[in-house]
């Protein structure tokens, strides 16, 4: 895997191409969360908190500047990191416990975040440093 | 319990709260594809799955929630919150649809292309609906909010 060939811009390029990924990504995450706020109930609406916004857009420029297996291999990847430890289910239910626990305002909200965010990234670096 | 759609909601968000989305979606896209080009396809698809819209989501969605109880002279605090744990947890309930798109672009993108992405966004709706269905069906919600006496006394309030 390591050996994958990546297409390897020059200057000029490479800004351009970071220029249309921030655009392409930025967009489909704000149209994705626009989705969600008009959705009721919210519970409903929360599925578009998990939506392959991110993928989407990259995984499109992979499949045009490196091939279709460059992008195979980043979606194993993610199958990975989403299956295997249920990484993002634990990250939102220490969220919601954190929601409904803190009493103080968007100060709790925060804390709660970083919290979850400290789980998510922990468990992650944990499951990359065994497949090593 | 009947999905609707309240287009009424547009006009409750900011014009910063839009470029605040926009930024960070950007931002994370720049940043998984720099690691994807840097150290490869298996580190940069680590960073695809990042939720990156509930990051951008879940405090709006709590100050919205409060500015519209503040409107109404209540106080709002908890409904902010139970609406951002809310959103959460159908976060979570997505994040297995997430995965099924995952594994639809990793076994079809060698032989149909980008044509995999449509295909996986497809399963990625279905996985995540019909689990958010299979939750309710199955009775009361695990996240379910739970009453405090703070808050009771603070709505007689």
């Amino acid at each position: 895997l390591r050996s994958q060939k990546v297409h390897k811009p020059d200057q000029e390029e490479f800004a351009l191409d970071y220029v249309v990924r921030f655009m392409a990504g930025g967009l489909v995450v704000s149209a994705f969360a626009i989705l969600g706020d008009m959705l009721r109930p919210k519970s409903f609406a929360g599925l578009f908190g998990a939506a392959p916004s991110v993928a989407l857009a990259t995984l499109s420029l992979a499949i045009v500047e490196n091939g279709s297996a460059f992008a195979a291999v980043e979606g194993r990847s993610m199958v990975t990191w989403r299956i295997r430890p249920f990484n993002f289910l634990l990250h939102c239910l220490s969220n919601v416990d954190a929601f409904s626990d803190f009493r103080c305002r968007s100060d709790g909200i925060s804390a709660g975040y970083l919290d979850a965010c400290g789980v998510w990234s922990q468990t992650n670096h944990y499951w990359i440093g065994r497949d090593r | 319990v009947i999905v609707s759609v309240k287009l009424s909601a547009l006009k409750e968000g900011r014009w910063y709260e839009h470029g605040m989305r926009v930024g960070l979606g950007g931002l994370t896209t720049v940043v998984a594809g720099l690691i994807g080009d840097f150290w490869g396809p298996v580190e940069g698809g680590l960073f695809l799955a990042l939720p990156v819209i509930l990051c951008a989501s879940a405090t709006l969605v709590e100050a919205h929630e409060r500015r519209e109880k503040c409107e109404r002279g209540l106080v709002g605090h908890r409904r902010g919150t139970d609406a951002a744990a809310l959103e959460a947890a159908g976060a979570a309930i997505g994040s297995l649809g997430l995965a099924s798109f995952a594994l639809a672009v990793w076994l079809l993108a060698p032989n149909i292309g980008i044509a995999s992405l449509g295909i996986g966004a497809v399963v990625w709706l279905l996985v995540a609906v019909t689990c958010w269905r299979l939750r309710r069906l199955a009775g009361r919600p695990y996240f379910c909010a739970r009453p405090r006496r703070s808050d009771v006394s603070t709505q007689v309030n």
